[in-house]
């Protein structure tokens, strides 16, 4: 019993001494630089199969050693803690002694020590008669030398330790985001009603999210993993505390308006977009906010969560498009249309059926793309803007089978359609109205604060380090007379030369009134 | 238009004045390092000017591309450099900055020099606060960078004469590293820049303009500098034990640099920025590569600032500390930018 005591001190001491120690903070800072560095250079996020692809020999390893997401792995968050414990150690040892100095410095402080500061010398005059006013305080040494000490910025002893305490703070803030914070992106149109899920189950998504990622990657090796079944029964119970947030939301959010502000050339052209501004309504069970703008730069607090403007999409629900009978399709070989209704203008709404009295088909703009490419035999949209418009129309029957499909492109284009198309029908596209997505992050981070506690205090710490200086002025008197000055601080020798030039005069120089010189 | 012309005078008056410095030294003339302050003062002023009036024009801080934080920085660079010796006369660190503020000009006009409307996360006032504090810390950082290497520099020309300087002889090989290995890492980069912008359409021949106007000229300068170094090493020696302050005042100004710019860094850049991304963002902190690379920078600086007040570290290993610290500086600045995509991009 006795024995595990003295090894259990001895280790405590030993552990003690390896996180007071600079070295180890030193060598801690350099790992996480490193990490740090690795962070950014490995691809961050992406499935096991890519590491594997992308990195055939160190992929495993990237895997293994969790950096696919550097900043959440462990050696990263065990370098974290440990800096965390070797800075409040840090801060336990400096308190000590900035104690020390700031209550008992003159009586800690003796002859040999003041001698051996770098900014020293002996007095060349006499002390004049009120010296003792000069300093704070004064005490006799056991050899009868009398010691003055003047000190000036002790605001500044707090320095080093503010920056610590800041830093802790800044640590704690960044591990309690970690854990208990969320994210999450709400997308609306302009008169949607957005359910909100409560934190809870915003953080239960955001766990099944990182569980499922971990699940596939497990997949990618061995899909007969025992694991497997674990992670997904954890993670359809996650997906069920979702679901009844969702049910019973903490409030609702209603995009009224939406609306891009662009900047003007002095011609009228516009040169990009100047702002996002989303109005919006937050809706709980009993009551119902007063309209708010949320725009870039300019986030709104409602609940639990911050709403912030951070993406933004425009989409074309609605194309205007002209319908012409073309006779030779091979799907209208036997069909009778009224041809003296053509040509028609129809509006299609995307993904939604449209019926009416000259077609026997039910039509279904299936696809709409505002610049249409065709890059590496895929169909894209390169941009949202209406310079190479195309809608893709799909045809069914009564019976729900697909009977034609056919594109539809601007006039000028048209040639192109008759390749795709095979309806009796020829479509031209007219225009199509622009409405507006809104991608707002909402977050919920109750580690904020504690980050911005941190960063004032360290910000204050830092001030009071490095810009406001801590002089202590010493004085030394030998019962023979001889007299000794010195300062000391945070601050290098040299730089005290002046000061000390000036402790020489104010103390040695004599009461007389100034002479007047005219 | 007009400001390029006065970007162009301000060049004109830091090559005058870098000339102006290196006659001082090497010619012992007293007489010419007024003059070529004056010059120099000239330079920033005008360097002022031209950014006060495409801050006009543009109606936003000349910090949102590549083009602006580039000249911004070299005449911050400038302007810390002649703050920085208003006390204590220092032609090698003033050339030194007239140098780097050269060189960044010539990266700059790499870029496009267009002035475009401010994309709408980069309309806040915190563009102001975030990015010039930073850029005064960097530019601090830039000194620093230029006093460790003039301290190597010294070094090694001490060396030279009395053949005991060195403590070790890895202190000798981390001195001869910095001075020969920077402005060779120099020209490494800017080839590393000149290939990317060539293999990019969207900069057309821009890259040429890299090759004739920074590397080429650095090239050269630096062959006939180590030639004339080595043919005059006699003179240079003697030009610097009278022109460099010793070893120990050099390690102290690196000190003061460094200590002057990591408080500005670390609040306009990291403080800061972490304060904006979370009003543009909704996240404090994102582990975005170009705030890694600030974090970097932070660190490394750290560590400098731990061993050299708390273990007593100074001279060459502190020197190459602070080395390191300026060459993360730049990769934060370019590297990140042009190498790793992220949140920052419109940087480009």
């Amino acid at each position: 019993m006795c024995t595990d005591l003295i090894y259990t001190s001895r280790a405590m001491r030993i552990l003690h001494k390896i996180f007071v120690s600079l070295k180890s903070a030193i060598i801690l800072i350099a790992i996480l630089t490193t990490l740090s560095i690795l962070g950014t250079l490995v691809p961050q996020n992406l499935d096991a199969v890519e590491y594997i692809r992308r990195f055939p020999r160190i992929g495993h390893w990237i895997l293994s050693l969790g950096f696919d997401n550097m900043y959440r792995s462990a050696p990263f968050q065990t370098c974290l803690w440990l800096l965390s414990i070797s800075t409040l150690a840090c801060v336990m040892t400096r308190w000590k002694s900035t104690y020390r100095k700031l209550s008992a410095r003159l009586e800690k402080a003796n002859g040999k020590e003041i001698k051996a500061y770098e900014a020293g010398r002996s007095l060349s005059g006499v002390l004049n008669s009120n010296w003792q006013d000069k300093f704070d305080k004064l005490k006799t040494d056991e050899n009868g030398v009398m010691i003055g000490l003047k000190t000036s910025g002790k605001i500044s002893l707090f320095g080093g330790m503010c920056i610590h305490i800041g830093l802790l703070f800044v640590l704690a803030g960044g591990l309690v985001g970690v854990y208990l914070g969320v994210e999450m992106v709400v997308r609306g149109s302009k008169g949607d009603i957005v359910p909100i899920a409560p934190v809870a189950a915003v953080r239960a998504a955001r766990d099944a999210d990182r569980l499922a990622r971990a699940a596939r990657n497990i997949r990618e090796f061995s899909s007969e993993d025992p694991r497997l079944n674990e992670l997904r029964e954890q993670i359809e119970a996650l997906h069920t505390q979702y679901k009844s947030g969702m049910a019973s939301p903490a409030f609702r959010i209603g995009f009224d308006e939406l609306w891009v502000e662009n900047y003007q050339a002095p011609d009228g052209r516009t040169m990009g977009v100047k702002s996002w501004n989303s109005r919006v309504r937050f809706i709980d069970e009993n009551h119902e906010s007063e309209p708010v703008t949320v725009m870039v730069n300019q986030p709104v607090s409602y609940g639990d969560y911050t709403f912030y403007q951070s993406s933004w999409n425009k989409f074309y629900r609605r194309v205007q498009l002209k319908v012409e009978f073309v006779g030779d399709a091979s799907a209208s070989s036997q069909l009778a249309v009224d041809t003296s209704v053509f040509p028609k203008n129809i509006e299609l709404k995307l993904k939604e059926p449209f019926n009416s009295d000259w077609s026997p088909f039910e039509l279904v703009m299936v696809d709409f793309m505002p610049d249409f490419r065709i890059i590496n035999d895929r169909f894209v949209s390169v941009s949202s803007e209406l310079n190479n418009p195309a809608a893709m129309i799909v045809a069914y029957d009564h019976d729900g089978n697909i009977v034609g499909r056919a594109w539809a492109f601007p006039e000028d284009r048209m040639s192109l359609a008759g390749h795709v198309s095979n309806m009796p029908f020829r479509f031209t596209f007219v225009s199509a109205e622009p409405e507006y997505e809104s991608g707002m992050q909402m977050a919920h981070d109750p580690g904020t604060p504690l980050v911005w506690l941190g960063c004032i205090l360290f910000t204050f710490g830092m001030i009071m380090s490095f810009y406001v200086p801590y002089r202590e002025k010493w004085l030394l008197v030998y019962p023979n007379g001889s007299a000794y000055i010195a300062i000391s601080g945070n601050r290098s020798a040299n730089l005290f030369s002046d000061d000390l030039l000036m402790l020489e005069q104010q103390l040695t120089e004599t009461d007389k009134e100034p002479s007047q010189h005219v | 238009m007009y400001e390029t012309w006065i970007f162009g005078f301000s060049m004109v008056c830091y090559i005058l004045a870098f000339v102006g410095f290196s006659a001082n030294i090497s010619l012992d003339r007293r007489n010419l390092y007024m003059p070529s302050r004056a010059v120099a003062w000239a330079g920033v002023f005008a360097a002022l000017v031209a950014l006060a009036m495409r801050w006009q024009s543009a109606g936003h801080p000349p910090l949102s591309n590549m083009y602006e934080s580039l000249v911004t920085l070299s005449t911050f660079i400038a302007f810390a450099g002649l703050v920085f010796t208003r006390n204590q006369p220092l032609p090698m660190l003033e050339a030194g900055t007239c140098v780097t503020s050269i060189l960044m000009f010539g990266v700059a006009s790499v870029f496009s020099t267009d002035v475009k409307p401010l994309i709408p996360v980069l309309q806040s006032y915190w563009l102001h606060l975030h990015v010039s504090l930073a850029f005064v810390g960097e530019s601090l950082f830039a000194i620093a960078f230029i006093l460790s290497y003039l301290y190597c520099f010294r070094k090694i020309m001490t060396d030279s004469a009395e053949k005991s300087n060195f403590a070790d002889f890895r202190e000798k090989i981390a001195c001869y590293s910095v001075v020969v290995g920077m402005p060779v890492a120099f020209i490494a980069g800017m080839i590393l820049l000149a290939r990317y912008l060539s293999l990019h359409p969207s900069y057309s021949e821009r890259w040429l303009g890299l090759v004739w106007g920074v590397i080429l000229p650095a090239c050269v300068a630096m062959v006939v500098l180590i030639l004339l170094v080595w043919m005059y090493r006699g003179t240079v020696h003697k030009g610097v034990e009278k022109w460099l302050p010793d070893a120990d005042s050099l390690d102290k100004m690196i000190y003061r640099a460094i200590a002057l710019g990591y408080p500005l860094f670390t609040v306009g850049g990291l403080i800061f920025g972490m304060v904006w991304a979370n009003k543009a963002w909704g996240r404090y902190w994102g582990w975005d590569p170009k705030e890694t690379w600030a974090l970097i920078t932070f660190l490394v600086y750290s560590i400098y600032l731990h061993v050299r007040l708390a273990r007593g570290w100074n001279g060459t290993w502190t020197a190459c500390l602070s080395i390191v610290g300026f060459i993360v500086t730049m990769f934060t600045l370019f590297g990140v930018n042009y190498l790793i995509s992220g949140l920052h991009s419109y940087a480009n």
